[in-house]
């Protein structure tokens, strides 16, 4: 059998009859209620609360601190110990993003770069935040590890346009990340 | 003779006019009424919101306040207004006077613990985008919106919300339709309602707000017949169908859930306890089904319908159907507060006291003390709602049809045994 | 005749009521129909009001537009009766002999409403909306003609309110006090109702609910599927 059935629980006349079980839960509720006006929920301390209930009152006391490390939050370009750009414009993340975030133009690494083995360097990287759902596939099948999501997830903007972020902001969001990739200089 | 005199010697002679006199009253009466549901509508959103969050465990919307920032617009930017206020009355700044106006935020703005919310809820509706699909009946998908506000507004005028003055000019009953119907005018008129939700639905022209126009209908008309059977035991104790009649005698004998005075503390008016109970929990459970609230919210319910029969709708014609639905609860809670909770009478023989004193004392007293009542009723309403889960709806079909009618009339013939035996 | 605010408004629900009535016939899309219908019981029931039976106005709204037409929408839309479409295949002639019994159908019934009409009490003052009516010996007289001297005391009967309806009371009899004025601003109808349906047609009233419910169970039993298991 692929499935397996649910012994529904009995109830008695009284379960049936509901007000006894309405009372209960209003009870409940009500016992919430004057815990919150009084400032006394139990899991005030857990999420280090202030004022009524079990909040954090959010533009004064931020979650930053409790954010896993794991927490996934605006996509952004990284560039190497070494100052390089990674990315290399393969494109990948553009092919895998679920959303079509992504718009990248090829082009030639520039000139001045110390390196020149890569070939190829974006033009420009364009990721639309409000197309974006963070769910990370861009760093997962990043082949150089030059994309990568931050940790910021406070994203306002007055403007469509506004919300496109091209590759100047990005480099600039993501910083250098620490670890060589070895890939492109000479100790391959 | 002086401007002033001539003005007022003309307001008397026109006050003198009983035609006049009737209009003028009616006129302020309705004012006041339609002020009172208009801003419960708002406060009970505020209500809904904040106990929601009580009952969550979180503050609810506490922060929309008047920011002083406007006013600071006009003069210098510099100058922060509290503090120019405490040199002004000459408080030093680390006086606890100073630290509590700093504790209420006085600083930044003036506090009104999250009222200011519901207003700016509806300014956000007003200004938001109003999209018509191109599929709907245009025609019913106009006027549905305010098929569902109207009638709840109207239903008011005869809800009592205080006793009557006699001024030298004439009697006045602070109800807008002193009618002998009462009751039967709110089933009748907020019964109506029905169609703006049946419409709704229909003229989206898309299957979910049909399906919730269809429950909806469906719900409405199997509760108003419970519903009208549940309050006949209380008219044959009261033997009237005059609301401010009802509320009169709750005053002078106790109300109807709890009778404490007057005649209200002879044995055989607590022989009638039993049938008016019933008769309240069958009524109170038929009016959370007629405002559409959960547990009974099937015709709007998202988990199967999206947004039930306002699926399609945005903006102000949403906000009309949302304001609808609240002042639907408004009613029913006035209309609950009226008939089982004394209306307006403060009780235990303060009314009379009260009238003895000044009658226009009493009036504002009972004003009061209606809101009071009323605003108690819309907690219970809100609490209900974050307390139950939405009923499955066979189960709704089966509670209506099948338990509260035939309770409803066992509870007529209960009520006329008592009756016929004890008195 | 001096027009009070009442024959104003009696006058314009009446006109709303037959012009909502022929709505309903010709109207081509049947929701419409329905909401027209809607509109007429409601401009009936103002009427109603208007003439102080405000019981019979109220439970002609929750009755009929607040539950039966509610029912009617609820089976238009369920079955998606579509607008109805210009059908020119018949002839001038074939559709007169359609329309004809119809017509006779209408035309009789209609000489009977009248003929009823002119039979009630008070029938001859139709043209004059201020007709009043009382309350003498627990029947409902309308009309002009005053009550016998030993029912005088029974509730001063309703007339249209001119405005307040007090005030209106005043203008027929100036002679009546204030207290008065004010008893009489309603036909008592629920309790005039109650007294006729349950003495004069009890019997009637109860055959009737009777025959309600054998169709009623009528119904269920049609309607009802028989399960094989």
């Amino acid at each position: 059998m692929s499935y397996t059935p649910v012994k529904r629980p009995k109830f008695s006349l009284l379960d049936k009859i509901y007000i006894v079980e309405l009372v209960k839960g209003l009870a409940i509720t009500m016992k919430h209620m004057v815990l919150s006006l009084l400032g006394k929920t139990p899991a005030k301390k857990e999420f280090n609360g202030k004022g009524m209930g079990a909040c954090m009152p959010f533009p004064e006391q931020r979650w930053d601190d409790h954010l896993p490390s794991y927490y996934r939050g605006a996509p952004t370009l990284v560039r190497g110990e070494d100052g390089r750009e990674r990315c290399v414009s393969c494109q990948l993340c553009e092919f895998i993003c679920p959303a079509r975030a992504i718009k990248i133009t090829p082009g030639a690494v520039s000139p001045e770069a110390a390196c020149q083995k890569q070939e190829k360097a974006p033009a420009e990287f364009e990721i639309d935040m409000l197309r974006c759902i963070y769910c990370g596939m861009c760093q997962e099948v990043c082949p150089e590890q030059a994309i990568f999501l931050s940790k910021e997830y406070l994203i306002t903007v007055t403007d469509r346009k506004q919300a496109v972020r091209n590759k100047a902001t990005l480099y600039k969001l993501g910083g250098t990340r620490k670890g060589l990739v070895n890939k492109w200089n000479q100790y391959k | 003779m002086s401007l002033f005199d001539s003005i007022w010697n003309w307001c008397v002679d026109l006050l003198s006019n009983e035609i006049w006199f009737y209009l003028i009253t009616t006129v302020v009466k309705l004012v006041l009424m339609f002020a009172v549901i208009l801003a419960f509508v708002v406060l009970s959103v505020w209500i809904e919101r904040r106990v929601a969050g009580w009952i969550q465990d979180r503050p609810g919307p506490n922060r929309a306040g008047i920011p002083l920032q406007l006013f600071q617009q006009f003069g210098s930017k510099e100058k922060q207004p509290l503090k120019e206020w405490l040199h002004f009355f000459g408080i030093p700044e680390s006086c606890w006077i100073a630290k509590l106006c700093t504790w209420l935020r006085l600083d930044r703005e003036i506090p009104t613990f999250g009222l200011m919310q519901p207003c700016l809820d509806g300014g956000k509706l007003f200004l938001k985008q109003e999209l018509t699909p191109s599929y709907v009946r245009k025609v019913y998908f106009t006027i549905a919106p305010m098929l569902v506000l109207g009638p709840p507004m109207v239903a008011a005028a005869v809800i009592p919300f205080a006793s009557g003055v006699t001024t030298k000019f004439g009697a006045i009953n602070m109800v807008v339709a002193n009618i002998g119907i009462g009751p039967l005018w709110i089933f009748a008129i907020s019964g109506l309602s029905v169609y703006g939700l049946t419409l709704a639905g229909w003229s989206s022209n898309s299957k979910y707000p049909f399906l919730g126009g269809l429950r909806a209908t469906a719900q409405l008309i199997s509760y108003e017949v419970a519903m009208g059977l549940s309050i006949i035991p209380l008219l044959m104790v009261f033997s009237t169908l005059n609301m401010q009649d009802i509320v009169q005698y709750q005053a002078d004998n106790g109300w109807t859930l709890l009778p404490l005075w007057g005649e209200g503390l002879s044995w055989q008016r607590w022989a009638l306890m039993a049938p008016l109970a019933l008769s309240f929990i069958i009524f109170v459970t038929c009016v959370f089904a007629e405002a559409n609230r959960t547990p009974f919210d099937m015709a709007e319910c998202e988990t199967d319908l999206v947004g039930g029969y306002h699926s399609e709708y945005s903006s102000m014609k949403f906000a009309s159907f949302f304001m609808g639905e609240y002042a639907a609860m408004v009613i029913g809670s006035a209309l609950v507060v009226t008939l089982f909770l004394g209306g307006w009478s403060i009780g235990f023989g303060a009314d009379a006291a009260l009238h003895s004193v000044s009658s226009w004392l009493a009036v504002v007293c009972q004003f009061i003390m209606f809101l009071i009542k009323l605003t108690a009723f819309i907690v219970f309403f809100v609490w209900v709602r974050w307390t139950l889960p939405r009923f499955r709806w066979d189960q709704v079909m089966k509670l209506g049809w099948l338990v509260f009618l035939e309770l409803a009339v066992a509870n007529i013939f209960l009520t006329a045994a008592v009756l016929y035996f004890v008195k | 005749m001096d027009f009070a605010i009442s024959s104003i408004l009696f006058y314009a629900f009446a006109a709303m009521a037959l012009i909502c009535a022929c709505c309903v016939i010709f109207a081509s899309n049947p929701v419409t129909s329905a909401m027209s219908m809607a509109l007429c019981f409601a401009a009936t029931a103002a009427i109603l009001f208007g003439l102080g039976a405000q019981f019979l106005g109220i439970v002609q709204i929750t009755v009929y537009a607040g539950a039966i037409l509610v029912l009617f929408l609820f089976v238009v839309m369920m079955l998606d009766i579509r607008t109805e479409e210009d059908d020119n295949s018949f002839s001038v002639f074939s559709s007169l002999v359609r329309m004809a019994p119809g017509a006779l159908i209408s035309g009789v019934f209609a000489a009977l409403v009248f003929l009823a009409a002119i039979k009630l009490p008070g029938a001859d003052e139709w043209n004059n909306p201020l007709c009043r009516a009382w309350d003498s010996r627990g029947e409902l007289c309308v009309g002009r003609q005053e009550p016998a001297a030993s029912t005088a005391t029974g509730n001063y009967g309703g007339a249209l309110p001119a405005l307040s309806p007090a005030a209106a009371a005043k203008t027929l009899n100036p002679n009546i006090s204030n207290e008065e004025a004010a008893a009489a601003t309603s036909i008592p109808d629920v309790k005039l109702l109650g007294q006729c349906l349950f003495s004069q047609y009890n019997v009637v009233f109860v055959i009737l609910s009777f025959a309600l419910l054998a169709s009623t169970v009528g119904a269920v039993a049609l309607s009802r599927k028989i399960r094989k298991d």
